[in-house]
């Protein structure tokens, strides 16, 4: 597979601080994937998300009260050290209170030029919520103008909503790709590549992405036959996650993660509503990103759960999973809450599931056995 | 120096209301009372104007489980053996496990006829759509955490939380089959203004030297605000207490007799183990509140002089109410209230800082609450803003409800080395 891809998820800080001495514009750190990057985009700043180091959390201890989860730990541990020192900017859209905890620690203990907190609904499916919503977008284009120092036109909104549209579009290809009965794609490299677009220029990224997809079916270590499997849940940024699953024989051949497929599933509809010219075009492209952020599968912090559960039977249905390993940050409350009434819905579908908690630091020997355990359950003895 | 102390001659009244909240909850079924599901702070004046109703609070009725040690373990374990975990709220733990087992403090789970929720923390609306689910109960979410800095709410957000109402009281009307009145509506939301308003004006009236309330007796006496704010009886009761705690104030009425130091205390306290109030009693130390305590039964804005003030007022609204509109715009007030120092790590150090100050405290103790992340939000930056400031601050772990969580002996010897920190010795054994 392209190195490139390998290369950004290894040494991103070095690739954002690179990108913006090339560029001689401004990198936008946004702490979740509710932030409509496409209005950050648009201003011509390079949306990066904001991830931890997987090391001991140390100096976020003093911060952040034990009970909150450990991703929020680990990422505000990042700032604290210092690494995302050449960020112009954060920002954070409501979603859970670990992550806004997070956010507000960083907001207090490291300087930031620009710090944003984006009032995004819980509750998605009312038309309060709507009008709500579309107005902070307006609100959010204006502060980031003026943080800017220009206005983001509707041209150039235009563009960065086609633009996110393509990438979209391409990562469903990318996807597709396993959905084969021999997937053409291990879930390791999919991972990989979803992580090195939340951490890339998404320009400089579409040339990679579509070689990839040509070229990674042709690839000589196409995965071998195994049990397909879905991994679902939270955040998670460790690949080794998905490599240690498998090296047990299985294959992931579909996810419903946080940095995997929630992050760019939903498309905004065809004809690109936001691509609009003349009058009400700028209201056209607000309304287009409210509806795509409003609609796309949602996060567990929300208060519609119903959509998540249809969505991710319906991926678990597309792409053939046998069963899905749900995987959960610990302390991480949205999930933990989820995920009983989940597994009681895939089993009333006839889907086997099986829970992982991990923490910073992924216990790969924990997650081998219980990956083990599983696969057993399936009936399906490892490779 | 020792004050003289008297006993609270309302202190029977604030048991008798709740004891009367309980008593038409558990007949409310037989007496043909609707029962309506949501936080202790819900919008029970909203509610109100279907006419009657009986409210299950959640979390007074998972802490008054967790005041039982039998009950309360059974409760958890229970919800536990269903999937939800050790590190999920307490509060919803507890109610889930007496709504799987149908018993609780009371007697049986009541069950609710429907869900009229204002979301404020993250897990709420796990914990009401799995009721909805399990009790096969209609549910309906208004959100009040939306906005970032409820210290100034904006008026986007106060307007989002009026526009979800008035399509509540709509589902209101549908899901119970009842006309609603903006004239029960008004009263109800006149009634809770005014229960917040007197409460607040008694913490305020904690200030005094010596302080006229503890913190332990506050837990009881600001229930009624918590769970029937907009009742005229909650009302008469707070005006009755205030002028009790003004009479102990000008007469120097204690209700620590040796208070020679202050502290506020914050979060959720342990509910099984308010006794360590008594114990901190006997170095001396009152707890005269916390955020906690203050705020979720009373309403505060940050003054034009930086200080911590009671709400008098709410910009272009006339209070009482004359309409929907300006009744439901005050009770968006009134949420935002609740959650300001929760929602925003700012409005929270800033509470923090006014009480310790402005109250005249020498330090703060911290319960980082296992079963509540809400309460805890900020609680370590707090501790350090404090601590920055000259004020020695005490953190200790447990949960407000999970016994399993408690360490007496840990938590003693906490405070054992914090009164040391302040140069205090046990004046009784």
């Amino acid at each position: 597979m392209d190195d490139w891809f390998h290369r950004i998820v290894g040494s991103r800080h070095e690739h954002a601080k690179n990108w913006k001495q090339r560029t001689g514009r401004k990198v936008v750190g946004y702490f979740c994937a509710y932030v409509p990057e496409e209005l950050i985009c648009a201003t011509g700043a390079l949306p990066v998300r904001v991830i931890g180091s997987l090391r001991p959390t140390e100096l976020a201890e003093a911060h952040i009260p034990s009970m909150y989860c450990s991703f929020c730990r680990d990422v505000l541990a990042e700032g604290l050290s210092g690494a995302y020192d050449y960020l112009d900017g954060v920002v954070m859209a409501k979603s859970c209170i670990h992550l806004e905890h997070a956010f507000e620690c960083w907001g207090l203990n490291i300087p930031a030029a620009f710090k944003y907190y984006l009032p995004m609904p819980w509750v998605l499916d009312s038309p309060e919520a709507r009008k709500y919503y579309l107005a902070e977008l307006g609100r959010f284009k204006e502060k980031l103008e003026d943080w800017s120092g220009k206005p983001i036109t509707d041209d150039a909104l235009g563009q960065s909503i086609g633009m996110y549209n393509r990438y979209r579009q391409s990562m469903h290809r990318l996807y597709d790709l396993r959905k084969t009965d021999l997937p053409l794609v291990s879930g390791a490299e999919v991972s990989e590549i979803v992580l090195a677009s939340m951490l890339s220029d998404k320009e400089e990224f579409m040339p990679h992405l579509e070689r990839a997809i040509q070229e990674l079916p042709s690839s000589p270590n196409r995965p071998k036959a195994g049990a397909r499997l879905m991994v679902a849940g939270g955040e998670n940024y460790d690949l080794e996650l998905f490599r240690v699953i498998e090296s047990l024989g299985a294959n992931v051949v579909i996810d419903e993660l946080c940095m995997g497929s929630r992050y760019f599933w939903t498309t905004i509809p065809s004809p690109v509503k936001g691509e609009g010219k003349g009058e009400g075009a700028a209201q056209d492209r607000l309304e287009a990103l409210a509806d795509r952020y409003l609609c796309r599968p949602p996060c567990p912090a929300k208060a519609t759960p119903s959509p998540r559960y249809e969505h991710l039977l319906g991926l678990v249905k597309d792409f053939k999973a046998q069963g899905v390993l749900l995987i959960q940050q610990k302390f991480c409350s949205p999930h933990a809450l989820d995920i009983p009434d989940l597994m009681r819905f895939l089993k009333e579908h006839g889907v086997p599931s099986y829970t992982f908690e991990f923490d910073i630091t992924l216990a790969k020997g924990q997650l081998r056995t219980r990956t083990e355990a599983f696969l057993e359950m399936l009936e399906l003895e490892p490779v | 120096m020792t004050y003289k102390t008297a006993k609270l001659e309302n202190w029977q009244w604030a048991k008798e209301i709740r004891l009367k909240h309980y008593k038409k909850l558990m007949s409310a079924r037989e007496n043909g009372t609707p029962i309506v599901a949501a936080s202790g702070h819900g919008p029970w004046s909203v509610v109100a104007g279907i006419g009657d109703f009986a409210a299950l609070c959640g979390e007074p009725w998972s802490g008054s489980t967790g005041y039982y040690p039998d009950l309360s373990l059974a409760c958890a374990e229970a919800a536990e053996a269903r999937g939800y975990g050790r590190d999920v709220c307490g509060y919803m733990k507890l109610y889930f496990g007496s709504m799987f087992l149908n018993k609780g403090p009371f007697g049986e789970f009541p069950k609710p006829d429907l869900v009229f929720q204002s979301l404020d923390c993250d897990l709420e609306p796990h914990w009401y759509n799995i009721v909805g689910k399990e009790l096969n109960v209609p549910v309906y979410f208004v959100e009040i955490g939306t906005d970032f800095n409820h210290l100034k709410p904006r008026e986007a957000s106060i307007q989002y939380l009026v526009d979800g109402y008035l399509r509540g009281i709509e589902w209101l009307e549908q899901k119970t089959g009842k006309r609603y009145s903006d004239e029960l509506l008004i009263q109800a939301v006149t009634n809770n203004w005014e229960s917040r308003r007197l409460w607040t004006e008694v913490c305020e009236m904690q200030k005094a030297i010596p302080a006229p309330l503890d913190i332990k007796s506050m837990f009881t006496l600001f229930i009624p605000a918590e769970i029937n704010p907009h009742e005229a009886e909650s009302v008469a009761f707070y005006k009755a207490l205030k002028d009790e705690v003004k009479h102990r104030v000008d007469n120097q009425i204690a209700a620590v007799p040796g208070e020679r130091c202050r502290i506020i205390h914050d979060s959720v306290p342990p509910w099984y183990a308010l006794h360590i109030f008594r114990y901190m009693e006997e170095y001396g130390v009152v707890a005269i509140g916390g955020s906690y305590v203050f705020t979720l039964s009373g309403s505060w804005v940050e003054g034009e002089d930086g200080h911590l003030k009671p709400m008098t007022s709410i910009p272009g609204v006339h209070i009482p109410p004359r309409n929907r509109e300006e009744a439901l715009r005050i009770q968006a007030w009134i949420d935002m209230s609740v959650v300001r120092p929760v929602s925003s790590m700012d409005s929270a150090i800033f509470i923090w800082k006014s009480l310790v100050k402005d109250w005249k405290c020498q330090g703060a103790v911290f319960h980082v609450n296992r079963g509540c992340i809400l309460m805890g939000y900020g609680m370590v930056e707090g501790s350090r803003a404090l601590r920055a400031e000259g004020f020695p601050t005490m953190v200790y772990e447990a949960s407000h409800v999970d016994k399993r969580d408690w360490n007496e002996s840990d938590v003693r010897d906490r405070i054992d080395s914090f009164m040391e920190s302040l140069g205090l010795k046990r004046v009784t054994t």
